[in-house]
């Protein structure tokens, strides 16, 4: 087998016993590697019932077939569980944890039970081992990776969970790369790895994945990277910041808990001011040729000391624009604080924004919030804040479990502004500046997710998949059927788990290329496009087994009937339903947004038929 | 005659020298007549336009031109009294030569060396140095 070690580890903590599994070929030709594998692996091992933060579910962490290779960006791994939200959850990450991993021996880990105690598991060169953590119990992430290097190697990799995760925050992040700050940050799969009492994961090796057509693969990449370095050069220089500054003039950067259209303060956060001011090297993960990492320095002033991972546009939204707070070292703080604590930065902010109305509103008031005033702007009440989330203390540990939960307890009407899609809070871009934002955050199956790429489509075009060009970010016409087929290519990269940032350089065919070369597969492009519809098919199912359809694929009431003042996506809202029902249509599911049994057959999932719900499982029935 | 008020974000505000350009122009200026027009005027930015030259697609990784809220495509006109932002691109960003490729790079193990500049694949070279082997 090329391009893979050939097995994963399976790891049973209630048990605390570790073993090895073979992968088969045959099943990776299907699935690939990553959050598609992953989908096969959650769906047949958990259950309708299964307790996200119960020991039955299944934390699974895999890399993918081009991890380890020079292919670009290639150095990135999934991390799957049931969500404690729900439902499907999925979040990946870069840095270097996925590449040590495999050279550690293994294309992915699956945890299963929970430990009685806190430990650690220790990966290297084919060998596990669970050990004690409850020394690292309540250390943060940035300092548990120093603690638990002195125990193995200095050259290790960790990936932990920090307090949030521990105190099983719904907003919280899986972490690796220590100071480095990488995160699996969406879904809360922290919360899950804390159920375990699994604090990190630690791994080495030296170990290295035969690849089929060695010269061809790096002839491939000679001929690849140096467009892809071209078309990221504004990524280099500001970081995803940098695409700040157009972000909100169309709008799509949301401002004060998605109400306004236009704030002059955007300049004060921007990925140029950032590299003006507090930026002190670019961070590259393994196999980046881009180099949107910031790693930045405040050693004085009221925030001080910030050193390490800086934040990057969705942080800088979700802790300044959707605060009202215009100052970069404060949020740069914020950033670090979230980190460290192991939390979703997108969440966090999301719920603090939250806050921020339901106090403005009346519903919060200083007797729920221990005196503190809850106002619009206010770089100490955001950082308080952050704080109380990640330690889970005072108006923190409701807002841990983030704005859907919380605007159920609170009540009062604060659902219509607790801004989420089947609880996940919706990344910092707006449907009403770019509408396929619309349908991708209904239907994603972990919820508000922007990673399905269809604003970066609508933007660009990806012209072997049907798209030669940009279109028209407020004209519906085409975009439901235009989201699914983004879905299902974005979905491939978090398969092969290289970058999303590569797309400007990169075709399908470029991942076709990268993925024969290095398996020594005969992949068509039409094939691996139907891989990453039957993840997508699988994932949905995944939600559908668990009784979602159409009634989940729902948008917050502020984007849909509430329209912005002003601004490049001001007076507008999208037509949603209208989309959806295309969106529908274009992947082959019926009306309720169910998958029909032909759809599944063709993709070759027959054997989740027996999960629809009541019609279709029947009529099912005989074929099977 | 008509005109308008163009604003550089950096870089674009270190390819022309100056944070904003007002322009005027006879009959009709489209932006693609404008980078024609700035392209003649200004080296630097000459020298970082797209290998491709002045193409809609690979423009849209290089910049974003946005006025009244909306990005303008190569030919759309440009308006009388326009105020013009010339921002870095949502995405991406295109660049032609390799002079800022000396910068701060890191290895992220630390465990490689090498001078930061980029090998013939496109890696900062320290990471080409430690990366994968194949």
């Amino acid at each position: 087998m090329f391009g893979y070690m050939g097995k994963v580890l399976r790891v049973d903590l209630t048990a605390r016993r570790t073993w090895d599994e073979p992968l088969a070929e045959d099943l990776l030709r299907q699935h690939i590697g990553g959050s598609g594998l992953g989908a096969w692996y959650l769906y047949r091992e958990t259950r309708r019932d299964t307790d996200p933060l119960g020991p039955d579910n299944l934390l699974i962490f895999l890399t993918g077939p081009l991890v380890g290779t020079k292919v670009p960006t290639s150095g990135r791994h999934a991390v799957i569980a049931k969500s404690p939200l729900g439902q499907w959850g999925e979040s990946d990450s870069g840095g270097t944890w996925g590449q040590m991993l495999k050279r550690a021996g293994y294309d992915g880990i699956l945890v299963s039970g929970a430990a009685d105690a806190p430990v650690y598991l220790w990966v290297t060169e084919g060998q596990a081992e669970i050990r004690p953590a409850q020394h690292c119990w309540g250390v943060d992430t940035y300092d548990v990776d120093p603690l638990l290097k002195a125990e193995t190697s200095s050259k290790a990799v960790v990936l932990a969970i920090g307090p949030a995760g521990e105190r099983l925050a719904r907003v919280a992040a899986v972490m690796n790369d220590g100071h480095d700050g990488r995160a699996a940050g969406r879904a809360g799969l922290g919360a899950v790895m804390g159920s375990k009492r699994l604090k990190a994961i630690v791994v080495l090796g030296t170990r290295v994945a035969p690849v089929a057509r060695h010269d061809a693969l790096m002839q491939a990449v000679k001929q690849t990277a140096p467009v892809i370095n071209e078309r990221t050069k504004s990524r280099r220089d500001y970081g995803t910041a940098g695409g700040m500054l157009p972000a909100a003039a169309i709008g799509d950067a949301p401002i004060r808990n998605w109400t306004l259209g236009t704030w002059d303060r955007f300049d004060r956060i921007s990925g140029q001011r950032m590299a003006e001011t507090i930026l002190k090297r670019k961070y590259f993960c393994a196999a980046c040729t881009i180099g949107c990492g910031r790693d930045v320095e405040v050693t004085s002033g009221p925030y001080a000391p910030v050193r390490g991972a800086g934040p990057e546009y969705e942080t800088l939204v979700s802790l300044g624009s959707m605060c009202l707070v215009d100052d970069l070292e404060a949020v740069a703080l914020g950033n670090e604080l979230c980190n460290r604590y192991g939390l979703d930065t997108i969440s966090t902010g999301g719920a603090i924004a939250f806050a921020l109305e339901a106090f403005e509103r009346g519903l919060l008031t200083t007797a729920d919030t221990g005196g503190l005033a809850l106002t619009w702007g206010d770089p100490k009440v955001m950082l308080t804040l952050v704080r109380q989330i990640g330690l889970r203390e005072g108006i923190g540990k409701l807002l841990g479990e983030g704005v859907r939960e919380a605007a159920r307890q609170i009540g009062g009407g604060a659902e219509d502004f607790s801004l989420h899609v089947r609880g996940l809070e919706l990344a910092q871009h707006d449907p009403r500046s770019m509408n396929s934002l619309a349908v991708a955050y209904a239907t994603y199956p972990r919820g508000a997710c922007h990673r399905g790429c269809s604003h970066y489509l609508e933007r660009h075009g990806v012209a072997d998949i049907g798209y030669e060009k940009a279109l028209s970010r407020q004209d519906p016409t085409g975009k439901g059927a235009m989201v699914a087929r983004t879905q299902d290519y974005s979905g491939l990269f978090n398969s092969l788990k290289v970058c999303q940032f590569i797309m400007p350089g990169t075709l399908g065919r470029d991942l076709v290329t990268y993925l024969n070369h290095t398996t020594g597969w005969d992949v068509t492009l039409a094939e691996l496009l139907t891989i990453g519809e039957r993840a997508s098919n699988l994932k949905r199912m995944y939600n559908v087994r668990l009784g979602q359809s159409r009634q989940d694929d729902v948008l917050p009431r502020r984007i849909l009937h509430e329209q912005l003042p002003d601004g490049g996506a001001g007076k507008y809202t999208p037509p949603f339903e209208t989309m959806l029902d295309e969106y529908y249509a274009a992947r082959g599911w019926d009306a309720d947004g169910i998958p029909t049994p032909e759809t599944l057959r063709r993709l070759g999932l027959e054997w989740t038929i027996p999960d629809l719900p009541g019609k279709n499982a029947r009529a099912a029935a005989p074929v099977r | 005659m008509p005109q308008a008020t163009f604003w550089f974000a950096s870089p674009f505000k270190e390819w022309v020298g100056q944070r904003t350009l007002t322009l005027s122009w006879e009959g009709t200026l489209t932006l693609r007549n404008l980078w024609e027009r700035l392209a003649s005027e200004y080296p630097k930015l000459r020298a970082n336009l797209p290998r491709e030259g002045l193409q809609e697609e690979a423009m849209s990784h290089m910049v974003a031109v946005i006025v009244d809220g909306d990005i303008l495509t190569l030919d759309a006109a440009i308006k009388d009294g326009a105020k013009v932002d010339i921002l870095t691109p949502l995405s991406g960003g295109t660049r032609r030569d390799d002079s800022d490729r000396d910068s701060r790079q890191r290895d992220p193990t630390g465990t490689a060396t090498g001078t930061g500049r980029f090998s013939a694949l496109g890696f900062p070279s320290r990471l080409s140095a430690r990366g994968s082997r194949l």
